[in-house]
């Protein structure tokens, strides 16, 4: 397994590249974020400055209210300052927007205090920029960096082997079945046994989805029929687990509306069946949400979190031109993390998320 | 979540209420609000922009008619232009568009078109069903040969439909299954052909290749572009690109039962100028939809659709609940705690004015209605009254009678007010009780009787709220969208969760409660107990 060996640099630089490659296509000459790079380039930072500023991150699905705080932080940020340099401004704006998501994040404070660090100097940033350039050059289809590690569960009293159990779950078709399948390659590349379970048990057809991408990937998926109970599927899967000694189990579980009562009670008697074929799972609940989600990806999340509980989010779809800014407003207010992005419709289009690179990749330059 | 746009405006304008002309200076203020509600709602900032402009336009000059105040004024012009826009009867009176266009040489061919997991599998079967149901005999072509399952997909639908699907799995390039299928319907006097077609991006250079082809060959009579209602500023470049490729005949916006505001239809229909044509409103296959503009346009702006107000009634109520509440009532055994779960549950709909405040064409009374329980001090009277139930005991809420003169001391102590207070609120709660058996007796347990209920325990003396249509609760409301009896009723939305489809998927309800959906209004915020967080 030559993955092991990966220099932990170059997994971030992988990390990097693919958020930079998945967010490229929008720094066309239509993108959103290639504007805001190019918005950069004046002499003066003026008030026709910050309006336009204004536009592009509503267009980037940020939301108005996230909008209007991250615009008023950095003017008052540039009044301290007093700066009107337009390089100044948007070392202090890019921080802002870092700030706020990686305040959600594990590392959060690592990366705020890096981030300082880093863009005291404007030579540093340059050489980053270059350093850039030569990222892009690497071809695409490399699959992500494995986990630095298997997230392991305290076993039974007896010693038996308790599997580490994720939940993911989400509005209908944002790619919760695509990300299991990436999830699994992904802990697969790191050395673990995973086990995959076919809890949509309603939508035609997603059953023989998973089957599919389990045979791809040589995972076992534990089903039972259509219109069964999505909770004993959910069980039999843990059990099987257990059973068999796997690291990782994935649950899928069908797409809900998060307005949907019913639907919200039955995943929640998943989640409590779960709970019932292992103490303390799941261990993870992940929310798929797919980049074009527009102010409504807070309603979800704040659904969804109400009723189970999330950890962290899957932004999925980031290869279309959408770039998923309503995360930014899911962190500030629900002060909920994005862990991972997908970036197309293969399993090696997947990344863990990296706060820092996804801001840089926003602001680069064509 | 969202304050409606409507509230913001009142409030903005309460300052001019009486003033008889809208100066320039107030619509400018007002389209501040205008714009941030557009854009709450996912309008493309674009589309917003140059909609304010006209709306600015509309509004200035414009005579404010003696019946309305200036909020008022400014959201009736804004709803009349967010209606056009959306593609409503315009000022010429040209109609809506939103009927398929059939070819007169059968077969009719219609190609569903749109990013992934937009919902084009499921609205192809809607489509479908609807078609059949107008006699149509349809065949369905299963184009989208990239994802894994979606064959498999599109069969079990046609099963579930009893309705031919046309594949040849996963390995001959679609424009050719597609030509084949048109042969097939053609032999079999099909006449409607239905294609599904992959998600795809629309920057995705060969398959937006392979739409081009797949055009080419069969020529469609109409090409659909499916939007997810959920979709935020994005999906006008995304119209506007399928557009320029392939051009596109209308429009359907799908999941259009969560709550979202659906902003980004506006934003579609007003750069690709194509009308909107279907609505998806659940996961059924009948729960599809023609589209209205103008409720679209009221839901943008989160007012005025009592749709989605009996929605937000039925989703904070349990049905069970309330029809033991009914037998309660009837009864006359309607207590103090029935009483609290009532005004939680009023609660949970949203701030009282703002439900009042959904009813469009308020009669007279209940515009007086609503301005009365629009003060703050209505809100605090209200609030007053749940602390002085909230200081009883279990047992005294379940039988006041048992409210003796100590215990009216420490109900009045512990609630921090008077027992004055507490005297009236019982007296109050009396007169109610036998008032509720009264009505009971005529039918169900209503939002009039509801409101005026509380009405009295606010402010006290609320005129009667007999006569809001359609309003009622529990039963009322829901018979409206129950399924008649037909064969398709375990289609239907609103009857058992997710009953069975014919032969096809069901999802158990799992001794889940009573039926409800909720949808509609924006952030209705329906507050489940937030669950302990696990670990
Ligand atoms: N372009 C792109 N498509 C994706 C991505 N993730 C999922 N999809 C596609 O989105 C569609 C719905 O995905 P699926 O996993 O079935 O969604 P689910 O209904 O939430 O399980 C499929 O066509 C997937 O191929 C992504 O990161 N990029
Ligand atoms: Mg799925």
């Amino acid at each position: 397994m030559f993955k092991f060996f990966r220099r932990k640099k170059e997994a971030e630089e992988v990390i990097e590249e693919k958020t930079e490659q998945a967010l490229e296509k929008s720094r066309g000459e239509s993108g959103i974020f290639g504007q805001i790079g190019k918005l950069f380039e004046v002499d003066d930072i003026t008030d026709e400055f910050w309006e336009n500023l204004e536009r592009l991150l509503l267009q980037a699905d940020i939301g108005i209210n996230l909008t209007d705080k991250l615009i008023e932080n950095s003017q008052r940020r540039t009044l301290d300052e007093r700066t009107r340099r337009s390089r100044d401004v948007e070392v202090i704006f890019r921080r802002e927007m870092i700030r706020t998501l990686a305040e959600v994040q594990n590392k959060a404070q690592a990366a705020v205090d890096a981030l300082h660090r880093k863009e005291a100097s404007d030579r540093e940033w340059d050489r980053k920029q270059q350093e850039k350039q030569q990222l892009k050059n690497r071809p695409k289809g490399t699959p992500p960096p494995p986990p630095a590690a298997i997230p392991k569960v305290t076993p039974g009293a007896e010693g038996e082997k308790r599997p580490y159990v994720i939940m993911v779950v989400g509005v209908n078709g944002s790619g919760k079945t695509t990300s299991i399948a990436k999830l699994a390659a992904y802990y697969q590349s790191g050395g673990a046994s995973v086990v995959l379970g076919a809890a949509d048990t309603f939508r035609a057809g997603a059953i023989d989805q998973l089957k599919l991408w389990g045979q791809r990937l040589n995972v076992p998926v534990v089903a039972r029929n259509y219109e069964s109970d999505p909770a004993a599927v959910a069980f039999d899967t843990v059990k099987y687990a257990q059973e068999n000694g796997a690291d990782i189990v994935i649950i899928d579980t069908a797409g809900r509306l998060q307005t949907n009562f019913n639907l919200i009670a039955e995943m929640q008697k998943i989640e409590r069946t779960i709970e019932k074929a292992q103490v303390g799972a799941p261990n993870e609940i992940l929310l798929v949400l797919e980049a074009v989600t527009g102010q409504n990806g807070l309603s979800q999340a704040k659904h969804f979190t109400n009723a189970v509980g999330i950890d962290g989010i899957v932004l999925t779809k980031l290869d279309g031109t959408a770039k998923g800014g309503i995360a930014f407003a899911i962190a500030n207010d629900l002060k909920i993390p994005v862990k991972y992005i997908g970036t197309g419709e293969k399993v090696v289009d997947f990344a863990e998320f990296d706060p820092e690179a996804y801001v840089n990749a926003l602001f680069v330059r064509n | 979540m969202f304050e409606t746009l409507s509230e913001r405006l009142e409030g903005t304008f309460r300052s001019l209420t009486g003033r008889g002309k809208l100066s320039e200076d107030d619509i400018r203020k007002a389209m501040v609000e205008v714009r941030r509600a557009l854009l709450e709602a996912d309008v493309n900032t674009i589309v917003a922009e140059e909609f304010v402009k006209d709306v600015t336009e509309a509004a200035l000059g414009s005579k404010i008619l003696t019946s309305l105040t200036p909020g008022q004024q400014v959201i009736k012009i804004v709803n009349d232009k967010l209606t056009e826009l959306l593609g409503g009867e315009t000022e010429e009176g040209e109609g809506v568009d939103n009927e398929l266009n059939l070819s007169k040489t059968p077969p009719t061919v219609i190609m569903l078109v749109g990013l992934q997991g937009s919902g084009k599998t499921t609205t192809v079967g809607k489509l479908a069903l609807a078609l059949r149901q107008k006699k149509h005999r349809p065949l369905l072509v299963a184009g989208d040969i990239y994802r894994p399952a979606a064959v498999e997909q599109l069969q079990t639908l046609g099963r579930q439909l009893d309705i031919p699907v046309y594949s040849e799995g996963t390995s001959v390039a679609p424009p050719v299954i597609a030509q084949h299928a048109i042969a097939q319907a053609k032999k079999n006097n099909n006449s409607v052909v239905i294609v599904d077609t992959a998600g795809r991006l629309q920057i995705d250079e060969p398959l937006m290749e392979e739409l081009q082809r797949i055009k080419a060959d069969i020529n469609p009579n109409e090409i659909l572009l499916v939007v997810d209602a959920m979709s935020g500023q994005e999906s006008v470049n995304v119209a506007m690109e399928f557009n320029r490729r392939i051009g596109i005949t209308g429009l359907i916006i799908t999941k259009m039962d969560g709550d979202a505001r659906g902003g980004s239809a506006l934003s579609v229909r007003a750069v690709t100028g194509v009308p909107i044509k279907f609505m998806g409103i659940g996961e059924k296959l009948d729960a599809l939809e023609t589209f209205y503009p103008d409720r679209i346009a009221q839901r943008i702006l989160g007012m005025g659709d009592i749709l989605s107000l009996i929605e937000r009634a039925q989703a904070a109520y349990d049905e069970e609940e309330a029809k033991k509440l009914q037998d309660k009532m009837r009864k006359g055994k309607f207590d103090l705690e029935d009483f609290l779960n009532q005004m939680r549950n009023l609660r949970k709909m949203g701030p009282l004015s703002g439900i009042l405040g959904m009813l469009p064409g308020m009669g007279k009374q209940m515009k007086e209605m609503r301005n009365a329980l629009n003060t703050p001090e209505a809100e605090a009277q209200l609030r007053r009254t749940e602390a002085i139930v909230l200081s009883m005991t279990k047992k005294e809420r379940q039988d006041p009678d048992i409210i003796n003169a100590s215990r009216r001391r420490r109900i009045a102590a512990g609630s921090g007010t008077g027992v004055a207070d507490v005297n009236e609120l019982l007296q109050q709660f009396r007169q109610m009780r036998q008032m509720m058996q009264m009505a009971s007796k005529g039918g169900g347990m209503n939002m009039a009787n509801m409101g005026s209920m509380l009405g009295q325990m606010g402010g006290g003396g609320m005129p009667g709220m007999g006569g809001m249509p359609g309003m009622g609760m529990g039963g009322g409301a829901r018979k409206q969208t129950q399924a008649p009896r037909d064969p398709l009723a375990d289609f239907k939305r609103g009857g058992a969760p997710r009953p069975a489809a014919p032969n096809g998927a069901a999802r158990p309800a799992n001794g889940g409660p009573a039926p409800v959906r909720s949808a509609g209004a924006p952030g209705a915020g329906v507050n489940r107990p937030p669950k302990k967080k696990k670990k």
